[in-house]
């Protein structure tokens, strides 16, 4: 095994340049002057844009390789959620810079915090041994962290900061010691290794499982999945808004590789185990997620479990497909759960950019009430914001429609009827709180003294055209889902085999 | 039992679907962009707008060959290939009349809120233009999926019209009105899966011939009876209708009534009785249960309501509990009379919440209290209002008279008792919509508010002229509706008796025969 033949740098190529970017723009921010910032933020921008999209158009032609000694794999589904975390994280700076200036958070420090969340991402998205796995999460949790903290006056913001903190670390050790246990039981930290030790061999089963779960915990923290989900609605609450934009969308692609990584390619021969607690986390996560969130009258609250309903659905997707550790069955709904995160971010992203975009004071307007007659004030916003709502609560013709179909889909073809039935009656209760954001957005009248919405003027071009299409994209995808559900099944079908 | 599908050569269903909602977001964008169009262009837009639609949605019916048994204008390719959904559309005689009264009624709501509506004119005009596209797409759609599709998508056009435009407690009933379906609909969506997953494809054609068992069909079953069930809206899950049509503005009370009902109604005919007809016939006695006491019940609250809308809604109630009836006893007469009922309630209802539109606009008050002796002051109005009255009380020779005479009848070849009870709503019908024409159109005017009517302007007069000429036409010659239908109905009669359960037959040549004759059956419709 010598070193240097197998490390192949160049499938390592996107973590390369995201580096490379990151570096030049943090050397290049302490040379640009104040005023060029506006430019320099366009160049970074624009390069996470290529980057994206270079990533993106290379899907179809990957054939699954490992580097670094069997570290790092490159294969499909990494394209895929690299590309799109890269243009998420492009869309979340262009949403998310007036709103910084007017929180007074300067543009570089969160910019380069992001960057390293996303490189964060990127090395888990790769991960192909435990201990870049821990890397890859250590560095994303502790970007997200500091992002939070990122609000260095406000008292809600740090005691979130400290909050988050302290659980991450906690859910930290609890997977750094399940990824002991099952390097105890099959004495590798390569997970292509550690899945033909446990097929090949008698292993000893309690230590891997009792190992799984504690990387389930950790895993179901990363998501938000109930009962790891205590820290979501605190930290986004005590989060700037781009902050909670920045914990909600990507990061979810993250964990969906993990759970990718870890479970369907490491521990495939333990898929009796996960799937149920997969299940198991997925259901209780969709009803505490819809029925807690009615109660909230502070929208990142209310987010928050709305997110963690929708992890629900992830989970309930990912392992609906296992029946008999039928891994080829399962083709179909880990592709269901790929396509659900998808459209989910960018639906998520497109209301907290709404959320980034009418806001024009340093204390967030975050009740929910603050977006009453929204629509009088800003038409564009009140109008992205319904259709997004529509697209959460899974109302056709929106694309949240046919990523509850092929959740449900995936659940009823493995004749989990208990189960899915408890989905659809839960997403019923989710359409009651996004309606009442349509009801507030558009039926409401404005307070008299409500003056703290931006007004469509005030709105640059960059950013309301992004919205827009934002908008549209829900709309098109809707109609033609066919566009993302086809690459979908082709990553997973390029990259997984069994 | 043989069922073809002859293809169009022109995409006429297509265009007919989607030509309001392209018109309707249209004008939408202009009326946003303010300074293009003044909002008297709009209006003038949109009318011409919804009278193209409704010239397009009479092709169907002019080039429907009624003597065949097949669905019509086909259009059909892959647009979904993961899930093999087909943008599928084509319409038989049992769907084939709703598409020119969507685009009438749309006509007819365009028209009455010309005036009336003073706030977002563009987006009122342009909500009821889309609205209209997707409930045909509802009527037309032969894909599971794309049915379900255009079914949900009607909530949110409606969700708005209600919440925008609606009367004081507008936010509570938009809510309860989309609740209610969504809740009822999710559980349909499940139901499609499941038959998906079964079948291997969402077309309902296919799944008219799909072998199920009778424990598989009765869950199925359930699950399209609940999200029909509360469209229709069947008792006891009517209660978001009243609340509904209270606060909808006059065009959504209209809508509501004359079609949104009918999507729920038009559902069982496509889904329950065909693919589930065993388990239809197993629930049959509880539905005709249910829509009796829709019919006397619900005819009994409508008798005591206040509220001219509400009294309205309960009768719709009522009337489509009929409908339900008809469809339940599965005779030739019975589905016919439901049909006809449907679309005679369609024109009857619109007109009703049309009239009380009328006096809403003048006095601002929908109490019954209120009124008295506007005939003195409107005698144009009272003259129509009382012959809409007495269509929705069934009069002979109104469209009122010829659903309920049918169903009447096939109910009392069923059964004497039967017959007698659904016969009480001639009886009810007659009592809520007489009293009701008693206290506002006649006496001595008790408001002074009254003295100052208006009798109706020239725009309200032609629409009272179209409705009420529908009305009579269909009360005269039933025939011009029924000689269309007759075909698709008694192959919907067939595949009812024919049933799909045959799991009592425990041999397994039995079985394979069964598979044969799907064979055939599917080789007969790919033809």
């Amino acid at each position: 095994m010598s070193t240097f033949v197998s490390l192949k740098l160049n499938l390592a190529v996107p973590e390369l340049l995201l580096f490379a970017i990151l570096v030049f723009y943090l050397l290049l921010s302490l040379i640009v002057k104040e005023n060029q910032f506006k430019n320099l933020n366009f160049l970074l921008v624009f390069c996470l844009f290529l980057l994206g999209m270079s990533q993106l158009f290379s899907i179809n032609s990957v054939e699954p390789q490992t580097a670094m000694n069997g570290m790092y794999i490159h294969d499909s589904i990494s394209h895929l959620f690299k590309g799109v975390s890269s243009l998420l994280m492009a869309s979340i700076f262009i949403y998310s810079t007036k709103y910084l200036k007017t929180i007074d958070v300067p543009n570089v420090d969160f910019n380069l915090i992001s960057l390293f969340a996303l490189l964060g991402q990127f090395i888990i998205i790769s991960a192909y041994n435990l201990l870049l796995v821990y890397l890859g999460i250590e560095l994303l949790s502790l970007a997200l962290i500091a992002a939070v903290a990122l609000r260095r006056d406000n008292n809600i913001s740090s005691e979130a900061a400290m909050k988050y903190f302290v659980l991450a670390a906690l859910a930290s050790g609890f997977m750094l010691y399940g990824m002991s246990m099952i390097y105890g039981a099959t004495g590798s930290l390569d997970l292509i290794t550690i899945s033909d030790q446990i097929s090949s061999e008698k292993n000893n089963n309690l230590v891997l499982v009792f190992g799984l779960v504690f990387l389930l915990a950790g895993i179901g923290f990363k998501f938000g999945a109930v009962p790891f989900h205590m820290w979501v609605p605190d930290v986004y609450q005590g989060s700037s808004f781009s902050t909670a934009l920045l914990l909600g969308a990507t990061p979810k692609i993250a964990a969906m590789a993990l759970l990718i990584r870890l479970l369907v390619e490491g521990l495939p021969d333990l898929a009796l185990h996960w799937e149920k607690m997969i299940l198991l986390m997925g259901l209780l996560s969709i009803i505490l997620g819809n029925f807690v969130a009615i109660a909230q009258s502070n929208i990142k609250r209310m987010l928050a479990y709305s997110t963690i309903s929708h992890v629900g659905f992830i989970l309930l997707g990912f392992g609906s497909g296992l029946l008999n550790k039928n891994f080829e069955n399962a083709l179909e709904s880990f592709s269901s759960s790929i396509f659900y995160v998808l459209t989910y971010s960018i639906t998520v992203l497109g209301v907290f950019g709404v959320l980034l975009l009418i806001s024009k004071e340093k204390k967030d307007k975050d009740e929910i009430n603050d977006l009453k007659g929204l629509v009088k004030r800003n038409p564009v916003a009140a109008w992205c914001m319904v259709i997004f709502m529509f697209s959460m609560a899974g109302v056709p013709p929106t694309v949240g429609f046919y990523a509850k179909f092929v959740i449900l889909e995936s659940l009823i073809s493995s004749n989990y009827f208990f189960l899915v039935v408890i989905a659809a009656l839960s997403s019923v209760v989710g359409a009651f709180y996004y309606l009442r954001i349509i009801k507030i957005v558009l039926f409401d009248e404005e307070d008299a003294n409500q003056t703290s919405l931006s007004s469509q003027k005030e709105i640059s071009f960059f950013p309301k055209l992004l919205l827009t299409s934002n908008g549209l994209a829900i709309i098109v995808l809707g109609l033609i889902p066919s566009l993302i559900m086809n690459v979908c099944t082709n990553v997973v079908q390029n990259s997984l085999t069994f | 039992m043989s069922l073809s599908l002859i293809y169009s050569t022109f995409p006429w269903l297509s265009l007919a679907i989607w030509t309001p909602v392209v018109s309707g977001l249209f004008v939408i964008y202009l009326g946003k962009k303010s300074s293009l169009l003044s909002i008297k262009n709009i209006k003038v837009l949109s009318l011409s707008f919804s009278l193209i639609c409704f010239f397009i949605s009479i092709v169907p019916v002019l080039t429907f060959d009624s003597n065949i048994d097949a669905f019509q204008l086909v259009e059909k390719f892959m647009w979904l290939d993961r899930f093999n959904v087909q943008y599928f559309f084509g319409i038989d005689g049992i769907s084939l009349w709703f598409l020119p009264l969507t685009a009438f009624i749309t006509f007819i709501v365009i028209l009455a809120g010309w005036d009336v509506v003073k706030k977002e004119v563009s987006l009122y005009m342009g909500s009821f233009l889309i609205l209209s596209g997707l409930m045909k797409g509802v009527f037309s759609a032969l894909d599971g999926l794309m049915f379900y599709l255009f079914f949900e998508a009607t909530l949110i056009p409606m969700y708005i019209i209600i919440g925008v435009w609606g009367g004081p407690r507008r936010v509570y009933a938009a809510f309860k009105f989309f609740l209610y379906t969504f809740l009822g609909s999710v559980l349909a969506l499940l139901a499609i899966i499941y038959l998906y997953i079964d079948s291997g494809s969402f077309s309902i054609i296919d799944w008219h011939v799909l072998p199920i068992n009778l424990n598989i069909q009765i869950y199925v079953f359930l699950a399209f009876f609940l999200a029909f069930a509360v469209k229709i809206p069947m008792w006891p899950v009517h209660t978001w209708l009243p609340d509904a049509h209270v606060e909808a503005p006059t065009g959504g009370s209209i809508v509501l009534a004359a079609i949104m009902l009918k999507l729920g109604a038009y559902g069982f005919l496509r889904f329950s009785l065909p693919i589930t007809p065993d388990a239809s016939q197993f629930f049959s006695p509880v539905i005709i249960g249910i829509s009796l006491v829709a019919v006397i019940y619900i005819g009994l609250v409508a008798l005591v309501q206040t509220d001219m809308k509400k009294l309205v809604a309960y009768s719709s109630v009522a009337h489509m509990g009929f409908v339900s009836l008809g469809f339940f006893l599965f005779s030739i007469l019975g589905i016919n009379g439901a049909i006809v009922q449907m679309i005679s309630h369609g024109f009857v209802s619109g007109a009703m919440f049309f009239s009380i539109g009328v006096l809403y606009d003048r006095m601002h008050s929908r109490e019954i209290a209120d009124y008295g002796g506007v005939a003195n002051k409107m005698p144009i109005f009272s003259v129509f209002f009382v012959f809409f009255a007495m269509a929705n009380a069934g009069l002979p020779g109104t469209s009122g008279f010829v659903g309920e005479f049918f169903v009447i009848l096939a109910a009392l070849e069923t059964n004497f008792w039967l017959g007698l009870l659904s016969a009480l709503t001639l009886i009810l019908g007659a009592a809520y919509s007489l009293w009701l024409v008693k206290r506002v159109i006649f006496g001595e005017i008790k408001n002074e508010n009254v003295r100052g009517l208006s009798d109706l302007n020239s725009r309200e007069f032609i629409l009272m002229i179209f409705l009420s000429f529908f009305v009579l036409l269909i009360g005269i010659k039933p025939d011009l509706l029924t000689n269309k239908m007759s075909v698709s109905v008694n192959r919907l009669i067939d595949q009812l008796e024919y049933g799909k359960d045959k799991s009592t037959d425990k041999l397994s040549s039995k079985k394979e025969n069964k598979k044969v004759f799907k064979v055939n059956y599917l080789s007969k419709v790919v033809k």
